[in-house]
């Protein structure tokens, strides 16, 4: 029990680090598109994850990243809203004969169609609560979409790629 | 009762969501009136010591670019000070204004670097590596080799974070340099290298490639720091003001060197505008 918490807590102290530091760094398709990659670790928890503890964490995942890009509240919003749509879409995405127990999502586990539907649903959810709130407007609605395809983009290959390099060594 | 407490076993989840949720929005509101915001914010120690290693790391890949901009400067300021001295000069030899020689400065200028900042979001901030030990404080003027870059809103022990003008919360007075009509600078989210002012009356004859520069009006910013020139300017059909679009000075992509001005009669003159209010 304990040593895979320790192996998630560092993790994602690794993934905030990366994402405070390198990716918010890193814009493309002329600075519409942000990776924001810190939500990997949210898309990751295990299956059997209690409800609860995806809120909590969502929430303090969100503070942390705003810690960086002094926007108390704003990341921590987008995050808990990612962590509702997941929770739901969870128990949307159930393949017929249930999940295994003691996974997580993943390619290896539910195949490469479920997870591009999984991921890039829940990264769209959260990009675009995060672009709307930040600019509260709706004349810019135009630029918030915009900036929601562009950075879902980014972030969603991102994601794809790290599914095959990194935290999947064993099934 | 067995019921209610059905219900909320049911729907804790969705509960929980709700007032975490409520809890960001909160925060995130209370950031927007960023006078009042006290919670996470950059300027916090830990945060910003990431950001200083990182800066470490990084501070050389730019160092030609940032040594041209302040020998660019210093050429202006060498240009600007024989000019004072010259009129210094003429000024000793007229006694009757002796008595300007003896003017107390009001203005502070405490140099800082830039440790971290952004350019592409609404909501850009700056991060500079001097804080309350060094005399930052909250609402202070930041300005760079060219001109105006934004205001400090939070100060902690050896860092502050700073609202550039490429935020949508920043606002300043500034006024045309040649017309002398003025009004008010705010960013409207879009291009980092532009932003907008929306409120000078149409009869100004103002052209492009005018100067803008701050007006010095607010306790804030010194007067008559350079914030760019016209870059377009429209009047839409029906409305009293100009649409003028204006090309930042400073270049917010390459930022290291920043001034932190402290305006040493800001409490004086707010509390005699204080007393004019009453």
């Amino acid at each position: 029990m304990l040593i895979p918490v320790l192996k998630y807590s560092f993790q994602w102290l690794i993934l905030i680090l990366l994402q405070g530091l390198v990716f918010n760094n890193i814009y493309v398709f002329g600075g519409y598109g942000i990776p924001l990659i810190y939500i990997f670790i949210l898309l990751k928890l295990p299956f059997e994850t209690p409800k609860w503890f995806i809120y909590i964490i969502a929430f303090f995942t969100g503070l942390s990243i705003d810690a960086f890009t002094n926007t108390s509240g704003m990341h921590a919003s987008a995050c808990v809203t990612l962590a509702l749509a997941r929770v739901y879409l969870v128990k949307l995405l159930t393949p017929r004969d249930g999940y295994e127990s003691g996974t997580h999502p993943s390619v290896q586990a539910l195949g490469l169609n479920w997870w591009i539907s999984y991921s890039s649903l829940l990264i769209f959810v959260h990009h675009f609560w995060l672009f709307s709130i930040e600019v509260f407007r709706f004349q810019a609605f135009g630029q918030v979409l915009l900036r929601t395809i562009a950075s879902t983009l980014v972030t969603f290959v991102l994601l794809l790629l790290a599914q095959y390099t990194i935290g999947n060594r064993k099934k | 009762m067995k019921n209610l407490l059905d219900l909320i076993i049911k729907y804790y989840g969705f509960m929980l969501f709700v007032a975490l949720q409520s809890i960001a929005i909160y925060l995130f509101i209370s950031y927007n009136t960023y006078h009042q915001s006290k919670f996470v914010h950059a300027s916090a120690g830990t945060v910003s010591y990431f950001y200083k290693q990182k800066n470490n790391l990084t501070k050389y890949l730019d160092l030609n670019e940032v040594n041209q901009q302040l020998a660019a400067e210093n050429a202006r300021l060498r240009e600007e000070n024989r000019e004072v001295k010259t009129l210094l000069n003429n000024i000793n030899s007229d006694s009757s204004l002796a008595v300007l020689n003896n003017l107390p400065t009001n203005y502070l200028y405490i140099p800082a670097q830039v440790i971290n900042s952004s350019i592409h979001r609404p909501t850009n901030t700056i991060t500079i590596n001097k804080g309350s030990i060094q005399g930052i404080e909250k609402d202070m003027a930041v300005i760079g080799p060219n001109g105006l870059i934004g205001v400090v809103t939070h100060v902690s022990n050896h860092y502050a974070s700073v609202l550039p003008a490429i935020n949508q919360l920043f606002t300043a007075s500034v006024k045309n340099k040649r017309t002398q009509h003025f009004g008010l600078l705010k960013w409207n989210a879009q291009s980092w290298q532009y932003s907008q002012i929306k409120d000078i009356a149409k009869h100004a004859k103002i052209k492009q490639g005018d100067s803008i520069v701050t007006r010095g009006s607010s306790t804030i910013f010194p007067p008559d720091i350079m914030v760019g020139v016209i870059d377009t300017h429209y009047v839409t059909p029906g409305s009293n003001y100009h649409h003028i679009k204006v090309k930042l000075n400073t270049d917010f992509s390459k930022l290291r060197h920043v001034y932190v001005i402290k305006n040493t009669f800001a409490t004086e003159q707010q509390l005699i505008e204080e007393k004019n209010k009453n």
